[in-house]
Formats: structure tokens, sequence, C-alpha cells
């Protein structure tokens, strides 16, 4: 116990590191792995790709499996199982990928390098059925309504019978148009994305390569298809066995794709919310600064009537935070014509309690010989304030200014009451937000996308961290 | 170039009147020097004058015009300050030009008068510097050249050596009279130092409570006091007063009229005058110069005694001080000098 | 309606008047930025020129009282208007005068309207429940901690500079960030389960947010983490404004070291320690936004506001004025909290 007492009572250090010390460090670097675990989980994870989000990847870093393809090919002979090894991951994540990017690729040259099932589950993969088999009934001048049978309603497509036509079409034009048209035995051929793993056979004791849906290791065994054979089946592995390929590849486009808009099906819009929250923090803190510092000079510089009054109605502000108000808040800024603008996020709170406490006392520091000085010298009130006690105020306004950038980069409260049903005007944090709740699969953007939104902060936090701590130490206000 | 008149000027904060009507001339080219104990409301009557104080009643006049509703920007002055007030975040040379920058001078006319500032007051080398680079006499330069480049009617100095250590305020105190007299401009010169007002001014005004005690060239004050503030004011040391009671008879019978207290300066005693006080001396101190007589005399009034030479004389020595009638001030019951 | 009165276009106008009112006034200043601040403060040089400095101060204060105004004190009013009227509308003129119905609608036992079982009475007081017994064990806890690691740092360690930046780090994160961070653990197939499955010590994955037995736990846990920073700094603050004398003289005196803790650390630093203790009681009292973003388990009074007005466009029949009225009781209870602060800060003020 005394060496506990001794550890909280001690200033003075010694030259020799002793128990208390070792203690005190212990508590250092256990409070940096509390703080610092989930920041830099974020940061891993955050480059890890979608397929590995899915899977559930409780890897450190981003070192994604081997990727193989698993097809099933419909045919007379019945459905077939197969795998496709090697492909790229263009082709692995067409249906991901945005048009822009698909144009980008060329799927039928690459089509050209197969024949046979793989070559038919590739054409459905990439959607190329219907137009090529919309080109098949141009070219041989078949009837129009073959192109609108596969959507037609089950009734109407029985006054129809496409099967007529297969007399004259070779057996691959039959498998296309069929394909096309959803006639047994071929339906639309399938595709998956699956882990390569490696594991002894137990059959022949060899080590052979098998496809896996899902890696989860806390089960005793794994379902997973051979890739020598794949028509055997799921076969059961046990999975201490399992060998992974991996390779380190962080996931890039992660942060890429938002930050280019090339985000596939949403209407997120990652560009303009980062755009919104830098438009409203340079502008509210401009404000804040310029308006918060005039009241500061009126209340520290001048004696007038009602003073104090004007003192205490800032003072009351304080007491009264936006979180209670938020009704009436809505209400005003709905009355004032802000409400759905970044000016209803930028001047509700561009008048802050704290900045002006904080730039008054230290403006009472500033001698008012200076001002007299400057009187004496023709210069006008507004410009004894511009260009006397504003630029001595600098180290309290640099304070607030910083400040005032962390705040308005947080901030969620105003921008979820001035313009929560304006989708065009959402910060980065109601985008965040947003996000979270709509598009639960592409985690991997909102993860990137949320280490994009706390790089301001810590940008300002590493090399202005001085200003922030002491504002906080002399004014003890958030 | 400008005269200043101030008639009847009042200064009250609340109820409280700290100016009780003041009225003064002070002329064109003039050297004037306001001085007074601190309190004395010296300080206030300079801001009222600049500008930087409401005036309660009476009026300011400068060259004819009443300026009491006139701002300070625009009633043409110019101040040293006590501190000096220079802009720490801007250059010597942006400190002179912030003045004219204001009265939308052009830059070229801005440049031409820094160069003059600069050149009549050797400040040419650290025109870029901060004030917080400068050395105290440096700063004062500035100070004074920040009032120079305005060209004002009239200079206002606020204790403007206060801050200087004694050896450079002695040299500076020379340099602003040689510059009053180049540029002949008029003047009003605060101090609580009585040895400033004596050496630069053209006009002594002796402050006290807010109130003028008299009005006079330096001499005239020191050789004529109005009353019996001023005399004690002026001179250092200060004047030996005695109550004619407790004065030997000898030299009661030669009080006027009225008379009720006799000043003497310690410099006009000196031990072989006509007219004497026996007094037993207490302490002794030797300047080398002069030397300081401390004492009491026999009816126990402390005297105090300035001997231009070394003198053999002890504590605890009893002597015999004498002075002449010349240099001896009587007044009357309620101070007035007779 | 008089919503549509005020268009952010009649703002958009005013200011391009002022701007362009300014720019005219200000032909002759030379140079961008003595332009523009010329151009900004025209009223205050015009009225200057025109009355002299009587008008000044209030001048110079108006953009921060008018913007308290409209956004501080007017919707203090407003949510006194919303908490005795009913209706969907945010106008008043289609809001109906309807006295303490709100009131009654949230602390009554049964539904006024209909009279059967009042379900808002059972949120309300749920919110009220929960959010006490957070910040029941969230203040101490974090003051505690807050405490001990001021202490530690206090301390004469190696890169100290580093230690305290990295406690204060959480604090530079904004709430959903902090939600964010501590979701991707928490969640049901977070890293906490899967590691917990995987060393066996649990069996089936938890919703720690949401499971009603951990999620007061992590909301504790979570928000303690992302404030704890702040507290510390102002209490490192206070223990280096101690006096170093005031230890070596106790050394001289051969004090022993629990003594100087409890004799002269602890009474020393016991202002600040209740001024710190008073600010984290409001602001725990407000806790919202990363508990918001979290998902957690729980209504906080605050959230509870913030869904019952419907603000996202949610439709309420009777949400805004019931939330208005319970924003007005938690108003009061903060602004009872904010004068003891004031109280034990009245000496920094220095009015």
């Amino acid at each position: 116990m005394s060496a506990v007492i001794k550890f909280f009572t001690r200033t003075q250090g010694h030259n020799k590191i002793n128990f208390v010390d070792w203690i005190s460090y212990g508590y250092l670097i256990l409070g940096f792995f509390i703080i610092f675990l989930p920041v830099f989980w974020l940061l891993l994870n955050s480059v890890k790709s979608q397929f590995l989000l899915q899977k559930l990847d409780t890897n450190i870093l981003p070192m994604d499996y081997e990727r193989v393809a698993r097809a099933t090919v419909f045919g007379p002979e019945g459905k077939e199982i197969f795998i496709l090894k090697d492909l790229p991951d263009w082709v692995l994540y067409w249906n991901d990928l945005t048009e822009d990017e698909k144009l980008q690729h060329d799927q039928t040259s690459f089509l050209k390098k197969y024949n046979g099932k793989e070559y038919y589950v590739l054409r459905t993969h990439f959607g190329l059925v219907s137009n090529y088999a919309k080109e098949l009934i141009l070219n041989k001048k078949l009837p129009d309504w073959l192109i609108r049978y596969p959507s037609m309603f089950p009734d109407a497509k029985k006054e129809y019978e496409p099967t007529i036509f297969f007399k004259d079409l070779n057996s691959e034009e039959v498998r296309l148009l069929s394909e096309f048209l959803g006639i047994k035995p071929y339906k639309p051929n399938g595709f998956t994305s699956q882990i390569l793993v490696s594991a002894i056979n137990a059959d022949t004791n060899e080590v052979e390569e098998y496809s896996v849906n899902r890696l989860n290791t806390n089960k005793a065994t794994i379902n997973a298809r051979l890739i020598s054979n794949p028509q055997g089946g799921i076969v059961k592995i046990p999975s201490e066995q399992i060998m992974v390929n991996k390779t380190l590849r962080p996931s890039w486009i992660n942060y890429t794709d938002p930050l280019t808009n090339n985000v596939r099906g949403m209407s997120f819009n990652a560009i303009k919310c980062l755009n919104n929250s830098v438009f409203v923090t340079i502008v509210a803190t401009i404000i804040t600064v310029l308006i918060n510092s005039m009241a500061a000079f009126a209340l520290s510089k001048y004696r007038f009537n009602g003073q104090i009054i004007f003192f205490i109605i800032i003072l009351a502000t304080l007491m009264v935070p936006a979180s209670v108000l938020i009704v009436g808040i809505f209400k005003m800024v709905a009355v004032t014509g802000l409400a759905g603008t970044l000016w209803g996020v930028i001047i509700p709170g561009a008048a802050t309690p704290t900045g002006v406490f904080m730039l008054r006392q230290y403006m009472l520091t500033i001698p008012d010989e200076l001002l007299e000085a400057a009187r004496m010298d023709a210069a006008s009130e507004w410009s004894i304030y511009w260009r006397i006690v504003f630029p001595l105020a600098l180290p309290a306004i640099a304070v607030l200014g910083i400040l005032s950038i962390i705040w308005r980069w947080n901030d969620l409260i105003l921008p979820m009451i001035a313009v929560s049903t304006t989708k065009a005007a959402y910060t980065i944090q109601l985008c965040l937000l947003d996000f979270q709740g709509e598009y639960v699969a592409q985690e991997h953007y909102r993860l990137a996308m949320t280490v994009v939104s706390l790089i301001p902060t810590t940008l300002v936090f590493v090399f202005l961290q001085r200003y922030i701590t002491t504002g906080i130490a002399t004014t003890g206000m958030k | 170039m400008a005269n200043l008149e101030l008639i009847d000027l009042r200064k009250s904060y609340d109820k409280l009147e700290v100016i009780h009507g003041i009225n003064l001339q002070v002329t064109d080219g003039e050297f004037c020097v306001l001085v007074g104990p601190s309190g004395c409301g010296k300080s206030t009557l300079l801001r009222m004058i600049a500008g930087l104080e409401a005036i309660s009643e009476g009026s300011i006049i400068i060259d004819g015009k009443k300026v009491n509703n006139i701002s300070a920007a625009n009633r043409g002055l110019a101040m040293v300050f006590q501190s000096y007030a220079l802009y720490p975040h801007m250059s010597v040379r942006q400190n002179l030009a912030f003045g004219l920058e204001n009265l939308k001078m052009k830059k070229n006319e801005i440049e031409e008068r820094i160069q003059q500032a600069a050149k009549l007051l050797r400040m040419e080398e650290y025109l870029k510097r901060r004030p917080g680079q400068l050395s105290g006499g440096q700063r004062q330069r500035v100070a004074i050249g920040r009032a120079i480049v305005r060209e004002p009617s009239i200079y206002l100095f606020d204790e403007p050596l206060s801050n200087l250590d004694a050896e450079l305020r002695v040299a500076t105190r020379v340099e602003l009279k040689a510059l009053h007299e180049r540029l002949g401009n008029t003047m009003i010169y605060v101090t609580h130092d009585q040895v400033e007002a004596m050496t630069m001014a053209d006009k002594i005004v002796v402050l006290n409570e807010g109130l003028i005690e008299q009005v006079g060239a330096p001499l005239e004050l020191y050789n004529k006091p109005a009353n019996e503030f001023v005399a004690g004011f002026i001179g250092s040391p200060r004047m030996n007063f005695f109550d004619i009671d407790m004065l030997p008879e000898s030299i009661k019978q030669l009080a006027p009229n009225h008379a009720s207290r006799l000043g003497v300066r310690p410099e006009h005693f000196d031990l072989k005058g006509k007219i004497i006080l026996p007094l037993k001396v207490n302490n002794v101190e030797q300047l080398g110069s002069d030397s300081f007589l401390y004492g009491k005399t026999n009816k126990g009034q402390k005297i105090s005694i300035k001997l231009n030479n070394q003198t053999q004389i002890k504590a605890e020595d009893d002597i015999i001080a004498s002075f002449s009638l010349e240099n001896s001030h009587w007044f009357n019951n309620s101070g007035i000098r007779i | 309606m008089f919503e549509s009165f005020f268009n952010i276009n009649y703002w958009y106008f005013i200011l391009f008047v002022y701007l362009f009112i300014g720019f005219l006034l200000t032909r002759e200043v030379a140079g961008f930025i003595p332009r523009l601040m010329s151009v900004i403060g025209w009223p205050i040089e015009l009225s200057q020129r025109i009355s002299g400095t009587k008008s000044l101060p209030y001048l110079f204060l108006f953009p921060n009282i008018l913007i308290f105004g409209l956004f501080t004190f007017l919707p203090l009013f407003m949510n006194f208007g919303f908490s005795v009227t009913d209706g969907e509308s945010i106008n008043f003129s289609s809001r109906d005068y309807s006295g303490s119905d709100n009131l009654a609608r949230i602390v009554l036992e049964t539904q006024i309207d209909t009279g059967i079982e009042n379900m808002e009475n059972d949120k309300f007081k749920a919110a009220i429940a929960d959010t006490f017994i957070f910040v029941i064990f969230q203040v101490p806890i974090m003051i505690v901690i807050a405490l001990i690691t001021a202490v530690v740092l206090n301390r004469e360690i190696i890169g100290r500079a580093f230690w305290r930046a990295v406690y204060f780090y959480p604090v530079m994160l904004s709430p959903v960030v902090v939600a964010f961070l501590w979701t991707l653990i928490l969640k049901r197939q977070g890293l906490l389960s899967q590691k917990l499955i995987e060393w066996n010590w649990i069996e089936e994955p938890i919703q720690w947010l949401t499971d009603p037995s951990w999620t007061m736990f992590w909301s504790v846990f979570v928000y303690t983490w992302a404030h704890l920073g702040f507290y510390m700094l102002i209490l490192l603050a206070g223990l280096q404004s101690i006096p170093k004398d005031l230890y070596e003289a106790a050394e001289m005196d051969g004090t022993s070291n629990q003594r100087v803790f409890w004799k002269i650390t602890i009474p020393l630093l016991m202002p600040i320690l209740l001024v710190v203790t008073v600010l984290s009681l409001i602001k725990a009292f407000q806790a919202f936004e990363e508990l918001f973003a979290l998902q957690v388990g729980w209504v906080s009074l605050v959230s509870y506001i913030f869904e019952t007005a419907g603000l996202r466009g949610q439709k309420t029949t009777f949400g805004l004025g019931i939330a208005a009225m319970a924003s007005l009781l938690v108003a009061v209870l903060l602004i009872l909290l904010s004068l003891l602060q004031f109280y034990l800060t009245r000496r920094q003020i220095k009015l």
C-alpha cells in the first residue's frame, strides 16, 4: 500500500529506476495499447479488401488469400461444378466494378482465351449472354418476341414455343439461346469467389489444393472442395491441417474509389462530404475567430452601459448546450432559412462563449496605452481592433482557431439538426453515420473514409498540440 | 505651431472631482512642463488635452478653436507615453508609418518623413527591428520619432524619461531640449521630477490636488515661490520650514506682519552669516563636492543644510548656522508667500 | 408559411449588399487585407465617423449577440412553445395549444389521448434511469483514472510529452470515429468476440454493444476512453500549478509520502477536482453522439430527445412537443449543474 502511495506522491525523480517507476511505465504502456489498439485495428482493416472483411478476417496485416472461382455450369449432362484458377482480380470482382471500370477491361478478348465450360461460365459472369443472344436473333432473323421472352410473365410464355427455331441452329447457338431464354436443361451458370487452401488429402496422403467458401478456424472441420476433383463433392478437412496461401496485398481501392468518386451503385459521395466538411470548418473558423475576437475586444477594452449584462448573457449561453435545444434550434434554422444549407451548420455555432472568454482574458493583458497611442495616431476604433489588438492577441486567437477547427470537423449535432434531410449538404461525419446504416456490404469503403476523416484532426494534433493543450488548460473548456 | 488655452477645465469621475478648474495659456513654441507629486492630476490633464479623457466641464482651445468634442485622432497632437506604447508586432518603420497611414498619406511622403525622423534621432540602423529587440533608450527614440513624423501642432510627453536609467535620463533630457529648439513646436511635458522641470521648461506649471499652484519660469518659481507648496516642491533638497513661534527671538523680530512660517533652502545656509540659528547636528553626509548636515534646532525643529564644500563637522556637534534675509521666504497662515 | 419568407438567397443578397456598400465606401484603402478588413468593418467605421465612440462596443458585440439570440435564447423560448403545443408541424400557426399535455405524455402511467398504457412514459423513464446509471458509473471511474494518469504523468518520467499526447489523442477524434473504432472491435463478429472464441473463453459471439448485460459496461468504457484525456489534462495542469517548494518543504520535514499525498496534493488539487467532476457530470448527462453512433442497447436522455423529435424526417404526432418538454427538463438539470460550475470557477472568470 505504501508503495502505491509513494508512487502517487513522488514528483521528484531519482536516478535509479525503481519499482514505482516500473509500475508507472507499465501503466503508461497499458494505456498506450488500450488507446491505440482500436486506432491501429481501424488503420489495418481499412486496407483489407471487401472480400477479407466479409470473411471476418482477424489477421493483423491485409494478408489476402489466393482466390479461385467456383463455377457451376448447367447442360445436357446436368450440373457440373469445377474450379477456375488463376483468374485476374478484375474478373473475380467483375460484378462489383463500376461501369467505367468495366470499360477499362476488354472482357470479350479475355473470353477468347477460354472455351467449353470455362467459356460458358465466364460468358455468364461477364453478363454477355443476353448481348450475344440478341446478336444471334438479329443475325438469324429470328422473331423479335424472342428478345422479350425472358421478361414475359409465365402465362404469356405459354403462348410461345421458342424451341421450334432450334433445328436451324448449331449446338453452340442452341446453348446460347437456351441460356438466354432459360430453357432447360440450361440455366444461368454460377460463379463464386472462394479461398484457395492446401491440406493433406486423407485418401492419398498427399498435399492437395482445396477451395473453401469461408475460413472459420474456430470450427473443427471445414467444408472444402478438392480442386483436382471438384465433382467429388464437399469433403470435411480438419481445421488444423489447413495451410492457407496468403500474400500481403493492401486494398488501396478502399481509399481511391471513394476519393475518385468511383463507388459503385451508391449515392454516397465522399468527395462532396469532405468538401462540405472542409468548407464548414474553414468558413466557420474564420467567422468564429472574427466575431468572437470582436466581442472580446468590446468586453475587454471599453467601458459601457450594460457591460455586465452582456457578459452575463454570454456566460448564460454556456449553460444551455445545443444538445438540449435541438428542437428550438431546428425551428430557428428553419425560420432563418438556413435549413438544408451549410450555413445552417456554420452560423449557429459561430459564436462560442468559450472563445469570447479565452480571448477576453488574453486581451485584458494588452496594455491600454497601446490603444491610446493608436488613437493619438489617428487610428479608427475598427483599425485599432484589427491592426493592434487582433495581432497582439494572436497567441490566444490561434488557440481558438485550432479548437474551432477540431470542433467543426468533429461536430455531429449541428449537422444532424440543420442538414439531416439534405444529402447534398452532409458533412463527413453525417456521411459516415449514414453509410453505416445504408451500405452494410461496403464496409471497406466506410473504414477507409473513417481513416480519411481522422487525418485532419490528427495532423492538427501532431503539429499544433501545444496550442490545444494550453487552450484547454487555461480555459478548462472544450 | 499652436497656442493652447485651457479655460476652467474640470474632470470628475462619477461625483469625485479630480481636476478643479484649470486655467492655463501656453503660447506657440513654448516648452511647458506640468509638474507635481503623483496623484496631482497632471497626467489626467495631459490626457484631457490629448483627447483620451472626456472633459467634464470647461474647454480646451487650440489655436482659437474649441476642441472639446474633437477626437484624439483629429486634434493633430502627438503624444509620447511613459511606457512608450510602441506596437510590439510592428517594426520600427511600421510603428512610425502607422499614424501616417491612418491619415491616408502617400507612400513616398511617409517614407520621406520616416527618413527625416530617423536621421534626426539617429535610428536609421534599427528601422527594421521590432521594439522588443531595442534597448530602453532606443525605444524612447522610436516613441519620440513616432510623434515627430506626425508633425503635430503640439507635442505631449507623459513622463517619457521615467523608465530610463539615471545616466541616460540626463543625456536624453539634453537631447529633448535641443530637439525642442530645433523643431520650435509647442511641447507639453508631464513629470514628477522637478529637476527635469527646472532644466527643460520655458514655463513650469506646478499642480497639486487638481489645482494649479503656480505658473512661471523655472527660476521665478525657485526664487519667488507663490506658496509653501511650490517652495517645498521646487528645489532639492527640500526647503526648511520653521514655525515662527519656535524660532529664536532674534529671527522672530525680522518677520513681516502676518507671517507664521519661515522657509530657507538648505543651500542658502552658511556658517558665517548674520542671522544665526544654533542647532545640533545629528548626521553628516559627505558627497565630496557638497556636504549635507541634518540636525535639530534648540526647539526641536528639523533642519537640513547643504554646504558646497567638505566639512570637519561631525555628528553630535553643536554648530551655529546662518542665512541672509534676501534668501528667506515668509509665509502667512494660509501658506501664501509674503 | 413563415419558413419560406426567409430563404438562404435573401441572406446571400444581404451579404452582397453589405459587402458592396463596404466596397464603395472604402475606395481609397490600399492593399488587399486592409481593404478586406475595411469592407467588413464599414458599419463600425461609419458609426464612429457619425456619432463617435459611444455605440461602438455594442456594434462590436452585435454579431455574437445576434447569433446567441437567434440560436441559443430564441430556441429556448421555441422549446417552451413546442412543449405546450401539439401537432406535427414546426409552424406554430398549425400547432394547437395543449397546456401540460406533453408533460403528462411523458410522466403519466396512462396515455392521456387513448387511456391505454403509456409507452412514452416507459421510454422516458427508461432513458432517465439508464442515463443516471451511466452517469453514476462513468463520472467517478473517469475522474479516478484521470487523476491516476495525471499523477503518473506529473512524475519525472521519460517522454512525458509523448505520453500526455497519447492519452489526449482520443479527445481529438470525432464521436463518429470513436464509435466506429469500437464497433469494429465490439460488434457481433468483431475482434473481441472472435478472439475470445478462439481462446475458448466464450462459445457464441456476443454483440457486446447491445447485449443487455454488457451494453452499459461498454458504453461507460468507450465514453471514458474518448474523454479521459481532456480531464487528465486539466488535472495535470492543476498538479503542475502546485508549487514545488511545498513538496520540498515536506521532504525537509520528513513527511511521509502518504501524508504528502493526502495533506498536500489532494487539498490543493481539490478546487480543480471539484470543477472537473461537475464539468464531467454536465457532459455525461448530455452523452449522446458516441452512444448514438455506437448504436448501444439503451437510450440516453439526449438520444431520446433526438429520436422523439423526428428531425431526420420521421413522422411523429406528438414527437416535437414531447421532445421539447423532455429537453426542458434536461435543461433545468444542466442549468443547475452549470450554476454549480460557475460558483466553483467564479474566481477564474474575473468579472
